[in-house]
Parts: C-alpha cells; structure tokens; sequence
C-alpha cells in the first residue's frame, strides 16, 4: 500500500483546511516523550475513574494517565463511559 | 434511576473484593451467584454508561449489551490473577466489559460513518474538535500559509511512511484508531505509539527551528 496507489489527502494540500492543522499543533504541543502507550493507561484506568468519581486529585496522582487521556480519543472516550458508570450508581461508588 | 428497579428483580450481594475473587474462583452455588450478580452489574453498568451514546433502550441494546457482557465475563475470569486490587473489583470488571463494548461499538460506528460519508457525522463524535472555528483573519493570510506549507513539508520529511500513513488517517481524516488499526493490520496500541512517535519527532524538529507548537498556534488565532 505505498502513496501512489492509494492517494493520500497530502497530496492535494488545498483540500486540508486549518482546523486540521492547528488540531494537530494542538496535539504535538501536548505531546511528551515520558508518555504512556494505551496499554499502560488502560491498567491504571479503574484506580484513575476512582479518582476522579471520588473528586480526588486525579490529575496530580496520576498525571501520565490524564495526559494520556488529553491525546488519546479512544482511552478517553472508555473513561468517560466508565465514570458515567460510576457516577450513576451510588451503590457502586469508592 | 432505573437500576434501582432492576435491583428489585436481581438482589446483588455486596462484596469486598477479596469476596469476589473466592467466590468466582470457588464452585457449584458460590460460583453461580456470583456470575449472576457479575453478569447484573455490568449489563446494568453498560446501560448506564452508554446513555447517551447509543440508543439503550433500542430492543437489539439489550442483545447487544448482552453479547458484550459475555464476552467481558471471559476475559474477566481468565484474567482474575492479574487484579491488582487497586479499584474496587466491580470498577475493574465494568473496565472491562466497557472496552468490549467500545471497541464492537466502533467498529459498527466507522462502518456506518463511513457509508453516509466522513462528512456526515450527526452525533459528531468524529468530527474534529476544532471545526467550524473562527473565520480567517484576512491580515495574516500569507503567513498562515507558509506555517502550514512549512508543517506539510515537515511532515513529509520527517515522518517514516507508517507515521505519515497513520497520521494522515488518524488527524487528517480523523480516522479512529481502532480503524486506523485495521486498516494498517496492526493492533491499537502499537498505532497509539507510532502516533506518539511520529508527534514527538515533529515536536523535535520545530523546536530545532527554534518553533514551539503554540508559537506557530498564535499564528492561527
Ligand atoms: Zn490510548
């Protein structure tokens, strides 16, 4: 699957617009090479949504997870789900 | 909410987590009940969870979530030794059964999206973040564009040929990963990393150049 069969959206630079730019500038910036991989979050994620449900300091305990989460839509979409989960059900709370 | 009428037709006992992983790991009765009540919880758990994102009380939700639920519960049990007892058990098992149900759910999701178009995203959960954003302000036109020109050529020149693939797919067509995955035969998390690795080189060559990315932002407000 090399560019020249399968055409890619670069090479016809005047179709992509800025947004898509600055999202990606937006990304780079909060980018860190210390980061964590999806996999290194998604073990710390049930501690982490305790956390935050429990209005704990989530972000200072556990920075890389929350900074994974600022980068990575699909972690970040499992942990909304699961804090929605929690947040709904008293019984279930920490 | 309507898990406490649930919780009157299916009584859940409470658990600690050390409970919980005897009874799943025990037998016969024991066992039963705690699978039934595991198996409660997070089809109660996905339904609250998922509100919102999907229709929950669709009909085919319920074989769904059921679907979702099994599979969770295999994973679950083979999985039990490596609970670190850091969460609640149930917080750990709804991690779960939420990551099933996520990842089935997006890949019918970019199906479907895809079919109607990119474009075309009524619940707008792949549209970027920053669309529809402020109208360009005519004065710094030219120099918007050079930025650009400048981030497209980094971006050719920096990145090996998987990097850009899976930085085009991921921010330019704002693919999901999962998706990209698939697409690029290799599992989410390596394309999570090779995503990370292709942003820090392109954060590494505009620092060289003496740009931070929020530098070159100001240039777009
Ligand atoms: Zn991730």
């Amino acid at each position: 699957m090399s560019n020249s069969e399968n055409p890619t959206p670069l090479d016809n630079l005047e179709n992509i617009g800025e947004d898509v730019i600055k999202r990606l500038l937006e990304l780079i910036e909060k980018t860190r090479e210390d980061a964590y991989s999806c996999e290194e979050a998604y073990a710390l994620l049930d501690e982490y949504v305790e956390l935050v449900a429990g209005n704990e300091a989530a972000a200072q305990v556990m920075p890389l997870v929350e900074r994974h989460l600022d980068l990575c839509p699909d972690c970040r979409e499992k942990f909304e789900v699961l804090l929605q989960i929690l947040q709904s059900d008293e019984g279930e709370r920490p | 909410m309507n898990s406490n009428t649930i919780l009157e037709e299916h009584i859940v006992k409470k658990r600690t987590n050390e409970e919980w992983l005897n009874e799943l790991k025990s037998d016969g009765q024991v066992k039963d009940k705690a699978l039934a009540d595991l198996h409660h919880i997070l089809v109660s758990g996905l339904r609250r969870g998922l509100l919102g994102r999907v229709n929950t009380s669709a009909p085919e939700f319920e074989t769904q979530a059921e679907d979702f639920v099994q599979e969770a519960m295999l994973k679950i049990l083979d999985n039990l030794d490596s609970f670190a007892g850091r969460s609640l058990f149930t917080t750990w098992a709804h991690k779960i059964a939420v990551s099933v149900a996520l990842t089935e759910l997006r890949r019918k999701r970019w199906q479907d999206t895809s079919l109607d178009g990119m474009m075309d995203t009524p619940d707008g959960v792949y549209t970027p973040s920053i669309v529809a954003d402020s109208a360009p302000a005519p004065e710094n036109a030219t120099e918007r564009k050079e930025m650009m020109a400048h981030v497209y050529r980094l971006i050719m020149e920096e990145l090996t040929e998987k990097q850009r693939t899976a930085l085009i797919k991921s921010v330019i067509q704002n693919m999901p990963t999962a998706q990209v995955a698939r697409e690029m035969n290799m599992n989410p998390n390596a394309v999570y990393k090779l995503l990370h690795d292709a942003r820090v080189r392109l954060k590494k060559r505009l620092l060289d150049e003496g740009l931070s990315p929020s530098d070159i932002l100001s240039v777009f407000e």
